[in-house]
């Protein structure tokens, strides 16, 4: 049964990962949004979708989220400290350009 | 299935630990390789405009598609390594052939796109932009190659029921974690590359 429910589990998890690349990608589509363009929004958007797909893979299908707790926070420090400092050239560094 | 239901409740480390160090020392180097990315591109006007343009004439379908082949490559993976748990290797074997078309996929696809770029008269020399595309990207397409051998010689390992190092438990969980790491790891390089255009 176990086994079942994690393979419903897995098609959920693809399915949203599918979802969040598909907005993300129309999202670069939207002309109705061009001061937030403009200000680096759009791009603190993107980085942030692709941290939240890559945390859902490394929980779901690398299985961390059954993980003790050093390893799981490893990964997590690691996809938040590139997600911040990512973000934070494109916010400090949108405001020049 | 009690072995199952204890993998499935205790909290353990998935992979052989030592192998973890490859995987953060991986994620490391291509995570030092996105932030050189982002400073490079705000390092001036000008070669903010150059990576504007350079984002712009990708093939962003292209890209797309990359990116859809890898999460369903990744969702086989993870459908074998259920089947292989459960004793079903038939169907692990499958889903490992379907991970391995999705890998090739990938692979024709980009060779598509740098044929493109190459017939365009745009190489790694073109501007710092696509000095870095090349670069990251030929990086990523080589663990790509490696990540398809590697899951190769498990499905071949499994088909003929031969029992040595690369048919262990342990190796096979850590073959499929390393394709979930290539995933994630495209998952940045396709928004930094293909979307923040």
């Amino acid at each position: 049964m176990i086994v079942t429910n994690s393979k419903r589990q897995y098609s959920i998890v693809f399915g949203v990962l599918v979802l969040i690349t598909l907005g993300a990608a129309s999202l670069t589509e939207v002309t109705l949004l061009p001061v937030f363009a403009k200000h680096g929004v759009l791009e603190c958007i993107l980085i942030t979708l692709a941290a939240v797909k890559i945390i859902m893979i490394a929980e779901y299908f690398m299985e961390l989220h059954d993980a003790p707790r050093w390893l799981r926070g490893t990964m997590l420090t690691w996809v938040a400290t590139t997600t911040v400092v990512l973000v934070g050239i494109v916010g400090f560094n949108s405001q020049i350009y | 299935m009690q072995h199952i239901d204890t993998m499935n409740t205790e909290r353990r480390v998935p992979v052989e630990p030592d192998f973890w160090l490859l995987i953060f020392g991986d994620l490391t180097v291509f995570s030092v390789m996105f932030i050189a990315f982002m400073l490079r591109r705000f390092e001036s006007a000008e070669t903010h405009a150059v990576f504007s343009m350079g984002a712009e004439s990708l093939n962003q379908p292209i890209g797309l598609t990359n990116t859809l082949i890898l999460l369903t490559s990744s969702y086989a993976v993870v459908l074998a390594l259920s089947h292989y748990r459960s004793g079903d290797l038939r169907r692990m074997i499958r889903s490992i052939g379907i991970a391995i078309v999705c890998g090739l996929g990938f692979v024709c696809l980009k060779i598509v796109e740098y044929t493109e770029k190459i017939n365009q008269g745009i190489t790694v020399t073109e501007d710092r932009f696509f000095e870095l595309y090349f670069t990251f990207t030929g990086i990523h397409l080589l663990h790509v190659v490696i990540g398809i051998c590697l899951l190769t010689t498990v499905a071949y390992r499994t088909f003929v029921k031969k029992h040595d190092a690369f048919s262990t438990p342990g190796f096979i969980e850590g073959v499929a974690c390393y394709w979930h790491m290539i995933d994630l790891l495209w998952l940045m390089l396709f928004s930094l590359f293909y979307l923040l255009g």
